[in-house]
């Protein structure tokens, strides 16, 4: 009876419809000028904590197989030719574990609950944007 | 009392050693700009010790482009003498970058180094030779950056233009107006829209007026304001069209495509050719250069693609960063991509490779042989 109970209760529980991730474009989160430990506008803090998808283009290192984790940058010119990615213009992405991904120049979108946390080690910004157990979608 | 002196001192040094490491720091790319911005505010001769140490240790390729960038910004005599070393370093991946910083410190110097660079085999190196010029208010160097509104790439033409402009000569400005209906498409890419943009942005300054319409806008929705931005250019300039180089005139679109291939090299350059449907071998992606193939040549190139075509595409290959070629292979009605970094071309493309370099001798000549050889090594597996 137990054992039913617990069946019943996982079947309800994984039948629940995930919530829809909403689209975020880079544009809501780069469209202001970052100065160091500011107050970050409204308009950027309401995407914290949601599920969201964005879809940007990964910043290649030398490893280009199975990327556990990796900056998603706004554009192309920012990941590969030579602008430099402000603080504002990309979000780290951790895959869920056990998850990989390849490189690619092509956009790709990423789906995860985005932090919006302006991260600091002593004199060092760690960033402003996370997004940890992310799937890759395409 | 000296021995706090001599604590506080060793700090220092740290501190400036751990920046100068974390602007260059490869998985760290977020760091680097923060770091050059500490090295910026903190300046003197410490630091440009601590740069030229590192240099000397870990050899020029070492050094990010946020950083090269960033040495243009301090002043120290070590260290305009360490980016005039950049710039005469042809293995250095980011000489164009180089060439910026050295423009931003106006080193006069270099003036000779700038003048030959408008030639550079380097797109990148060449626009930035102009600016650098610009910035050294070099006009005795005008007749030969006017030869360069007629330049294989836009970006350097656009510079050009806007040197010539910064020098009271408006003879560059056709090349903008025309740029207004840059239609290049490399596949999926919109080259056109970048030219646009840029073009755009820069004209509307000149005319005070943006000709109502925004350059990403569709075709039909930017008529009118092409119209009005070419009727602006012909009050002053009524024969403006017949001052567009040959090279900087847009083309009619709507080539169909059967195979791209694209390598683009920070450290090496560009280079793009197409096969299209008629199977002409079509060099470039801007301005483009076109040789018709025999059956034969055509059926060898099909033989050896078909080799490539065996290679599995749906993973990349070799190591990651901006040196790449990337091979576009029709699949129906789409194209699907091979993507090969450095060291990572599989032995299975090898002899389209080879072939390539000989169709372009015969049909181009040596140079584009020259430009195509000088990146392809890069891409060879080491075995």
């Amino acid at each position: 009876m137990k054992r039913l109970a617990w069946f019943l209760l996982l079947v309800s529980g994984c039948s629940k419809p995930l919530p829809e991730a909403e689209p975020l474009a880079f544009q809501s989160l780069g469209a202001f000028e970052y100065t160091d430990k500011m107050k970050l506008p409204g308009d950027v803090t309401r995407w914290n904590g949601k599920l969201v998808k964005a879809t940007g283009f990964i910043n290649p290192t030398s490893q280009a197989r199975n990327l556990t984790s990796f900056l998603l940058v706004k554009d192309r010119a920012s990941c590969c030719f030579g602008k430099r990615p402000q603080i504002n213009h990309y979000i780290e992405v951790k895959l869920r574990p056990g998850a990989s991904a390849d490189y690619s120049n092509d956009p790709v979108t990423i789906q995860g609950i985005l932090k919006v946390d302006d991260r600091w080690d002593g004199d060092w910004q760690l960033g402003l944007y996370w997004m940890e157990a992310a799937e890759v979608l395409k | 009392m000296i021995l706090a002196l001599l604590l506080l001192l060793q700090d220092a040094s740290s501190k400036i050693a751990q920046e100068v490491e974390y602007a260059n720091a490869k998985d760290k790319p977020q760091f680097h700009v923060q770091a050059v911005r500490k090295l910026k505010d903190r300046g003197g001769p410490a630091v440009a010790e601590e740069i030229l140490k590192f240099c000397a240790a870990r050899g020029h390729n070492a050094l990010s482009i946020a950083f090269t960038e960033g040495l243009g910004t301090l002043k120290d005599d070590r260290i305009t003498g360490l980016l005039r070393e950049l710039i005469r370093d042809k293995d250095f991946y980011w000489r164009p970058t180089a060439f910026r910083a050295l423009a931003d410190l106006r080193d006069r110097a270099s003036r000779d180094e700038f003048r030959a660079a408008l030639g550079d085999r380097l797109w990148g190196c060449r626009a930035a030779a102009v600016v650098a010029l610009e910035r050294l208010d070099d006009r005795e160097s005008v007749p030969r950056i006017k030869q360069l509104l007629g330049d294989d790439v836009y970006d350097v033409r656009a510079q050009a233009a806007r040197t010539l402009f910064a020098f009271g000569d408006s003879s560059g400005l056709p090349v903008l107006v025309e740029a207004l209906r840059a239609n290049t498409v490399w596949f999926d890419i919109d080259y056109g829209q970048i030219a646009r943009e840029d073009a755009w942005n820069f004209l509307k300054v000149v005319a005070k007026d943006d000709f109502g319409y925004k350059p990403w806008e569709t075709v039909e929705e930017r008529a009118p304001g092409l119209a009005k931005a070419e009727a602006w250019i012909a009050k002053t300039m009524p024969d403006w069209r017949d001052k567009v180089p040959e090279k900087a005139r847009v083309r009619a679109a709507g080539v169909e495509y059967a195979f791209g291939f694209e390598r683009r090299s920070c450290q090496r350059g560009d280079f793009f050719f197409r096969i299209d449907r008629d199977g002409n071998l079509v060099l470039g992606y801007f301005t483009l250069e076109s040789a018709t193939l025999s059956a034969e040549e055509l059926k060898a190139f099909n033989a050896a693609l078909d080799k490539v075509k065996t290679v599995d595409r749906s993973v990349p290959y070799g190591l990651g960063g901006c040196d790449f070629e990337q091979y576009y292979v029709r699949v129906g009605n789409r194209f699907e991509k091979l993507w090969i970094g450095l060291q990572g071309r599989p032995a299975a493309a090898e002899p389209f490779v080879r072939l390539v370099g000989d169709l372009l001798r015969k049909k181009f000549g040596e140079r584009a042989l020259e430009e195509f050889k000088q990146s392809s090594d890069l891409f060879r597996t080491n075995e």
